[in-house]
């Protein structure tokens, strides 16, 4: 769109371009540094050995792979429900739901923790697991609604002509034709899964439960904070996600950009 | 004027005027209808349920104990009524809370949506290394904001290795605890937050800026509009979709954020960085005012419903 520029030009945006790679790239590289101050490498063997960093990681994945399937499972039904049965108490349920929307979940942080507390579902995965979903819902409703409003009813009306059920109109016509944005709500709920803090903080203490995002804490909580694995640890930590992100760039961004507009 | 796809949407709305298979009695059908809408409504149950169970009960939940003096773990608590409220107006760290969380919700949204839009102008030129930029742009935006916050807390300490970096380069002067200056740490937070979600802005504005039409922009250059000419009148006015979208969805991102400021400055020094769900947690689970906890969690839903409502009806323009 701009390829015609004048010498100016041409010389200030490469500049722009260098200035912000380096900004983009200097905390990896600072952090790689850092990382390996002390014994070197072993640093990152001893995080993985010496540590219960695998059971971090599994946990993690229980945890985020629970959650998507819960949410995508109950969105694309009750968008389903909504807009291709036409469910009694459409309108009223869709409000009631897509109210959650934009809510903190630090504001639900007396109830969820007197629930906790009561239940005894301190260290169970389930603590983190249900919050989690009930406040990721309202966007997969939201948007997957959006979505199959947008498939032209003569599809929905021909299949039911043909004899199909209702579940087996779900399951062989909506949700093959709903899958770009089933796609969207696994990777939004996925990383906010993955990344998720304050529900672990308050909920998880055994370090047998924990999840990835409390791994620097593990190493604060020694007597003395072990800086270079902290940066290991952290470096360990983001590899999986970002190696994901490069392999489906195409997906998580498409999955964003739907995400904002949809 | 109407257009085509406004026309099949309309046509496949729902409504009275839908056409019917001929030959059913229409009495039979309405029933079938309503025993149909019925067992739909099952389908939505399960979201509803989740919803409700969560987040509706939640908020009653909290509306009963804000009018109570509990802390949150004895058996018994007693009644306040308005109290905690009147406390909240009186409170200085809210206060500075509220005002802290406006200020980095601001300058977050103006930085991020300039830095975003430079970049998605920047891989439309020539320069080299724009590809490379493309993808590297979006690589925090996938990071776990508890990660960077650790990561943050210990490069931009005082012996951290920004400082290291300066000092080597003859910067001196500027070597400071980034993160422990109250006069420095807020904006050094904004600076964080910003290089982690830039990438995201880059993808809306990105998606915007390549739906205009070509035909418009050759026409416009045969015409001797120049770059800046060309920007400003024909691409700018198709990014009024964008910014609204990034308004709100940033505004919303920064009243939830929580984990960076939790794990770099932990809302110091002093007040300084205080942000509003920094405050409910501390008075909830490190001080033991349930109570008040949850009269300041329900002034925290208030401001969300109003983001909530903004996001719907963005969602419902449909066009960036």
């Amino acid at each position: 769109m701009f390829r015609h520029q004048s010498t100016t030009g041409r010389v200030v945006s490469q500049l722009l371009v260098v200035v912000l790679l380096l900004v983009l790239m200097l905390p990896l590289l600072l952090v790689v540094r850092e990382s390996l101050k002390g014994e070197g490498w072993r640093n990152y063997v001893e995080v993985v050995a010496d540590t219960p960093f695998v059971r971090f990681f599994l946990n993690s994945l229980v945890i985020a792979g629970s959650t998507v399937a819960v949410v995508t499972a109950v969105a694309m039904a009750a968008a389903y429900g909504m807009v291709v049965l036409r469910a009694a108490f459409g309108r009223t349920s869709q409000l009631a739901i897509v109210a959650g929307l934009a809510l903190p979940g630090m504001a639900l942080t007396v109830p969820l923790f007197v629930t906790v507390q009561r239940l005894g579902l301190f260290d169970s995965p389930i603590a983190v697991i249900l919050p989690l979903s009930g406040l990721a819902v309202p966007f997969g409703v939201l948007v997957a609604r959006n979505y199959l409003t947008g498939i032209p009813g003569e599809i929905h009306e021909a299949a039911r002509l043909d004899g199909a059920g209702a579940w087996q109109l779900f399951a062989r016509i909506v949700v093959p034709l709903a899958r770009p944005i089933m796609a969207v709500i696994v990777i939004f709920t996925f990383l906010a899964a993955w990344n998720e803090y304050f529900l672990p903080l308050l909920f998880l203490q055994e370090h047998s439960a924990q999840v990835v995002t409390q791994i620097p804490g593990y190493f604060q909580s020694e007597r003395h904070i072990d800086l270079p694995k902290v940066f290991a640890a952290n470096l360990l930590i983001s590899l999986p996600i970002v190696a994901l992100y490069l392999v489906f760039q195409r997906q998580v961004r498409a999955g964003f950009l739907a995400g904002a507009i949809k | 004027m109407t257009t085509p796809s406004q026309l099949t949407r309309a046509a496949d709305g729902p409504g009275p005027a839908r056409a019917r298979p001929a030959g059913e009695p229409a009495r039979a059908r309405r029933r079938h209808d309503r025993r149909a809408r019925l067992a739909g409504f099952l389908w939505l149950l399960p979201a509803l349920v989740l919803v409700v169970g969560v987040v509706h009960v939640g908020i009653v939940y909290n509306a009963v104990i804000s009018t109570t003096d509990w802390n949150g773990i004895a058996p018994t608590r007693n009644p306040v009524g308005l109290d905690n409220y009147t406390a909240i107006l009186s409170d200085d760290v809210f206060l500075a809370a509220l005002r802290n969380t406006a200020v980095y919700a601001v300058a977050v949204t103006v930085l991020q949506l300039g830095a975003g839009l430079a970049v998605a102008v920047l891989v439309r030129t020539q320069a080299r290394g724009r590809n490379l930029l493309r993808v590297l742009i979006f690589v925090p935006v996938v990071l776990s904001p508890a990660i960077i916050g650790t990561t943050a807390r210990y490069l931009l300490d005082q012996d951290g290795a920004l400082n290291g970096l300066l000092r080597a380069a003859g910067l001196g002067d500027l070597v400071r605890p980034w993160l422990a200056d109250s006069s420095f740490a807020l904006a050094t937070l904004v600076v964080i937050t910003v290089w982690q979600y830039t990438g995201y802005s880059f993808v809306i504005y990105d998606a915007a800026i390549s739906q205009v039409d070509p035909a418009t922009l050759e026409a416009a250059q045969i015409d001797g509009a120049g770059n800046l000419r060309m920007f400003t009148s024909v691409v700018l006015p198709h990014l009024r979709g964008a910014h609204l979208v990034l308004i709100v969805l940033t505004a919303i991102s920064s009243l939830k954020t929580f984990d960076l400021v939790m794990l770099t400055t932990a809302g110091g020094p002093g007040t300084s960085t205080e942000l509003l769900t920094l405050h409910i947690y501390e008075q909830t689970i490190l001080r033991f005012h349930a109570g008040y906890g949850a009269a300041l969690s329900l002034v925290l839903v208030a401001i969300a419903l109003v983001f909530a409502v903004l996001q719907v009806r963005l969602s419902r323009l449909r066009e960036v």
